[in-house]
């Protein structure tokens, strides 16, 4: 059941809830039963924070109605919910995950349920910290304030906190769990390697001598090879890893270690005598010791409640035992009721055993029950990995189908987890190498009790071998597949009267059988002996051992480090050659002798390279646009395709709103684009040139001071003069008597009424482009003899002189004026005479010209209304810029226009 | 990008070579504000890409982030007999603005793995608090931009070792 759908129903609007999971919030020795919903809230200006919201709740939450908000802690930046390993408390595999949860308030402890849910919850929550980038914002947490007075008083939950937080803190030292600060969320593999403190201290008071001893063997079983297999890079680390495994052989060698593999079903007795028979006597000292028992406690307590003080008796006694010439470290032990697992290694190999796993299947009453079954450790011992398994099979003569059932459902059943969570569970099939023991329960078929003692005697175990119910069910393929046994050469293991060396002679009398057997699967394995031990008489079985040396991979470190830098590498090349790239054909693009309304056109060519990629020109930091205003870049986005090319062409266009600080000097044919690559690199391109002052986009009153053409003056001069003032007096002082009206005005207006007075349809018709840059040229080089062109093309050139005028011939500032006394010729003379003196010198030329062409309209077709409403437009502009005119502000300025054209002056 | 380990933490790097350029100096300087570290790069042939380093220097205070890690890098020093910058004088100008300093070069390799992993140590160490934090994110990107002062040539040495040793 998803229960964030009842979180869900308590937020606000904009607000989601991400995931949510129950667990139990530990305090001291009260639990109580917690909802803990991951909530996302998104951000008006982008981005996202996140809270996690506490609820108490009546039962497993399906509405809103089912929860109360408790609290809601934020994710902040000292926000932190990590694993940890619980304290004082016996470690099961499989049970709860305890999280402690820290901010800088406060700091709770949860226990979350064992599964996939909870890792996933674990996972969207790490998530969903806000990283230390330190571009971002802190997260302000606005949005929670409607929240909070939901929540409980702040003082009771000050109090609470401050309970909590004692209680974290005096518990234990977390620090421990994580050695090198490593064992971080997401770090899951530290949770399968228990440390020995914490395996027995639930009695530890009454033992702690017995504590003290396993604490001294120093199990340090180091998260080495684990930093390599840590989950700090996602994806990538799991490609680096399959490659790793792929390049195994580059970077491991074979080197045998010495395992020892014993079994011994000791019926419920405690240990009474010294082990070392079994375990230590006359071999080398093992590197690995892998220790089974059966029978362990028979009672009905150790079967319904799983507690057992067997369980440290015979841990004792075979800790005690083990081979004096070395010190072990344990590693792990695992019990189901009976069955007992006990893994050790010699010290100094603890630092290569990982991912150790402990996994119990029940086979027993109702098929799973722990009377019978298997236990296993799985553990990586350098880079092989390794299964143990113990398992206690059916008993009696006839089951063998049974302990055949039995076998199958433990290995189907037996699942370790991964530490990569996304992968399925491991199961015994999957290592390299398994060793299997146990009281496996196959007797001896179709003999009777007396000539199988007989053959025993004559110690004709191999004729008797040929009874053997396992030899002939693993023939039949029904059991143990795969799987080897060395040479029986000891007799049967049961069962003998307790304290003796004799057969059974109770009275079912049992027909002694091999039911203690070691067996194996994997390469290099060679069985160096397989014997039972007599000595021993605690139970009604003799335990059983075997040695092997296996072959195991060991990794050359400087090789290891090698093949990983190289995979790294080769991910790193990838990767770049993942980035797209492109070349271009040029970067730097000169415009010369730009001119007024001429355009220029420079061409280039993206050439893409192996990754499809998307280009576009980006805005400079602070620029609102990608180039200056007169450039453009034709396409200036695109998409291309690996080994494909466009062409791009930078047009250049100077026109009016350009052109007067090009004149002035403000602004330089001079631009930089930025040629942005999706999710690569930036080009820069750079644009330079040169732009030749023209009196288009000139202001009249400069016009009137440039006695010569504009292309005749001194840069610095046009420069000067396009940057002095309008309303500049004419003090005589120190400039060149100014004309009255701009030369070039009046070399149109001239040209116009010498031979076009009475063409027909004059300013209506549009001109020649080509005409209109022949006309623009005469105009600034003042060669106004050559000039010759269709009148229409003359006329053009008037309408876009007056046009390019930065400040109109009407100013702006007398815009509004102007129309307000639209109706008023009076008014309106009076407003012109206001006018600085070149622009009233301008107006009243245009004026005294359009009269003129009024006198011809017969001709030209023209009359008052055309002229007005053509000049209106550009004699009086709007301040407010290029805006839609208002058509009643138009008909206004046609209007005043008008005026000027009915009267004469 | 570039995966390096520094005391056992993986760190990858994203690698920016800017413009050296005068005229693409406006825009570049914007490009610092995202870096974490910054290699000054000049050339051991060249006293005027020398000489530069104070203006790029004084570029970097103003425009990258307060605690942006700095090397001084001398590169082409496989090019002795062009050497117009004495090795002392590398030296003398990094202990000026205390930052570390690495003659280097791209064709030889020279000292290419020693000065990013310093870099990344530096900068590693500039975020010592959230050292932890890093470790669980999915990845810890740093980014550290190159400043490569070469004489006019925007793609410099430092792209071509790009293809020596990456």
């Amino acid at each position: 059941m998803d229960q964030s759908v009842a979180v869900q129903e308590t937020l606000a609007e904009g607000e989601y809830c991400i995931i949510a999971v129950q667990g139990m919030l530990c305090e001291g020795d009260s639990r109580q039963s917690r909802l803990l919903g991951l909530v996302r809230h998104r951000l008006e200006h982008g981005g996202q924070e996140y809270a996690l919201f506490l609820y108490t709740h009546r039962r497993m939450a399906i509405t809103g109605d089912d929860v109360s908000l408790d609290q809601i802690v934020p994710v902040s930046r000292d926000f932190s919910l990590e694993e940890v390993s619980p304290d004082g408390e016996l470690y099961i595999l499989g049970s709860d995950v305890t999280v402690q949860l820290d901010t800088s308030e406060l700091s709770l402890v949860f226990q979350l349920p064992f599964g996939s849910h909870t890792r996933m919850f674990l996972q969207e929550v790490a998530r969903a910290c806000p990283g230390f980038d330190p571009a971002t914002q802190n997260p302000e947490f606005q949005w929670l304030s409607p929240y909070r007075c939901t929540e409980l008083e702040p003082e009771l939950r000050e109090s609470q906190t401050q309970r909590r937080w004692n209680s974290a803190a005096g518990g234990s030292n977390f620090d421990d769990s994580r050695p090198n600060g490593k064992g971080l969320l997401g770090d899951q593999g530290s949770w399968g390697q228990d440390k020995p403190e914490n395996v027995f201290t639930r009695q530890n008071k009454s033992k702690s001598d017995f504590t003290n001893m396993v604490r001294s063997s120093t199990i340090t079983v180091s998260d080495k090879a684990h930093i390599l297999s840590m989950q700090k890079f996602g994806l990538r680390d799991t490609i680096v890893k399959s490659h790793l495994i792929q390049k195994e052989e580059d970077y491991t060698y074979i080197q045998n270690f010495r395992f020892f593999v014993g079994t011994y079903n000791v019926n419920g007795q405690s240990p009474k005598e010294c082990l070392q028979p079994w375990l230590s006597d006359g071999i080398q000292a093992p590197d690995v010791y892998c220790v089974g028992f059966q029978e362990l406690d028979l009672s009905k307590e150790a079967f319904f409640f799983h507690d057992t003080p067997k369980e440290e008796e015979w841990f004792k006694a075979v800790t005690d035992a083990l081979h004096p010439d070395a010190k072990y470290a344990k590693v792990k032990l695992i019990r189901l009721v009976g069955i007992m697992l006990l893994l050790y290694v010699k010290q100094e190999h603890a630092a290569y055993i990982t991912e150790v796993e402990a996994e119990t299947v029940g086979t027993g009453i109702m098929g799973r029950m722990g009377n019978k079954g298997g236990v296993a450790i799985r553990f990586r011992f350098h880079n092989t990995s390794i299964c143990v398994v113990n398992s206690h099979l059916a008993a009696h003569t006839e089951e063998y189908e049974r302990r055949n059932q039995d076998y199958r459902d433990i290995c189907s059943r037996m699942q370790f987890c991964q530490i990569d969570s996304s992968l399925p569970p491991l199961t015994i099939n999957k290592h390299d190498v398994i060793l299997w023991l146990g009281d496996l329960n196959y007797r001896i078929e179709e003999l009777d009790v007396e000539k199988v003692k007989k053959l025993i005697e004559e110690k004709a175990f191999q004729t008797l071998y040929a009874y053997d119910q396992l030899k002939s069910q693993v023939a039949a393929k029904a059991v143990f597949e795969g799987f080897t046994e060395g040479q029986l050469t000891f007799q049967p293991t049961y069962k003998y009267d307790t304290g003796s060396d004799d057969w059974d002679t109770s009275e079912k009398c049992r027909a002694p059988a091999w039911c203690d057997r070691v067996l194996w699967k994997g390469k290099n394995i060679t069985q160096l002996s397989y014997q039972s031990h007599m000595a021993l008489k605690t139970s009604d079985h003799k335990p059983v051992s075997s040695v092997f040396d296996i072959g195991v991979r060991v990794v050359n470190e400087e090789l290891y480090r090698k093949t990983l830098e190289e995979i790294v590498r080769s991910l790193d090349k990838m990767e770049n050659a993942n980035i797209p790239s492109v070349s271009l054909s040029k970067r730097e693009f000169c415009f010369q002798n730009v001119k007024y309304m001429h355009l220029q056109v420079e061409s280039f060519t993206i050439h893409n390279g192996q990754v499809p990629c998307q280009f576009e020109f980006i805005n400079k930091p602070d620029e609102e646009s990608y180039c200056k205003q007169w450039l453009n870049a034709n396409p200036s986005r695109g998409f291309l395709l690996p080994d494909s090319y466009i062409e791009i062409e930078l047009e250049l266009f100077v026109n009016k709103t350009t052109a007067t600080k090009l004149n002035s000097g403000e602004d330089k044919i001079e631009d930089i684009l930025v040629l942005h690559l999706e999710r690569g690199k930036d080009y820069f391109l750079s644009v330079s040139g040169n732009y030749l002052p023209s009196c288009f986009g000139s202001p009249i009153h400069t016009l009137c001071y440039m006695r010569e053409p504009i292309l005749d003056l001194p840069l610095e001069t046009v420069r000067e003069l396009t940057l002095m003032p309008v309303q500049t007096e004419d003090d005589g002082s120190q400039l060149e008597k100014p004309m009255e009206i701009p030369k070039e005005l009046w070399m149109m207006v001239d040209y116009l009424y010498r031979n076009a007075v009475q063409q027909e349809d004059l300013f209506q018709q549009p001109g020649l482009r080509s005409e209109f840059e022949h006309i623009r040229d005469c105009l600034d080089t003042g060669m106004i003899d050559n000039l010759s062109a269709n009148n229409h093309s003359v006329a053009e050139a008037l309408l876009l002189f007056l046009e390019s005028l930065p400040e109109p011939v009407i100013c702006y500032s007398t815009y509004h004026n102007c129309l307000e006394c639209s109706g008023n010729y009076t008014a309106s003379k009076q407003v012109i005479s206001t006018l600085p003196t070149f622009h009233k010198n301008v107006f009243n030329y245009l004026m005294a010209f359009l009269q003129e062409l009024l006198k011809n309209s017969a001709k030209n077709h023209l009359d008052e209304n055309i002229l007005a409403s053509i000049f209106g437009s550009l004699l009086l502009r709007s301040p407010a810029g290029h805006q839609k005119l208002e058509m009643a502000e138009k008909k206004k300025a046609q209007e005043f226009i008008h005026q000027f054209l009915c009267n004469s002056p | 990008m570039k995966t390096i380990e520094v005391d056992g933490i993986k760190v990858r790097i994203q690698i920016w070579d800017t413009a050296g350029q005068e005229r693409y100096q406006t825009i570049t300087k914007q490009y610092y504000r995202r870096a974490q570290g910054i290699f000054l790069v000049y050339d051991i042939s060249s006293e005027r890409s020398y000489q530069h380093i104070m203006k790029w220097v004084s570029d970097v205070d103003e425009y990258a982030p307060e605690g942006v890690q700095k090397i001084l890098i001398g590169n082409k020093a496989d090019e002795e007999q062009k050497r117009q910058v004495g090795r002392e004088q590398g030296q003398q100008l990094a202990k000026e603005y205390g930052m570390d300093f690495y003659e280097t070069s791209a064709c030889t390799n020279l000292n290419i793995k020693e000065s990013f992993t310093r870099l990344t140590e530096l900068v590693l160490q500039a975020h010592r608090k959230e050292l932890d934090g890093l470790q669980t994110r999915a990845s810890n990107e740093l980014a550290l931009a190159e400043l490569e002062e070469d004489e006019g040539k925007p793609e410099g040495p430092a792209n071509s070792s790009k293809t020596c040793w990456c």
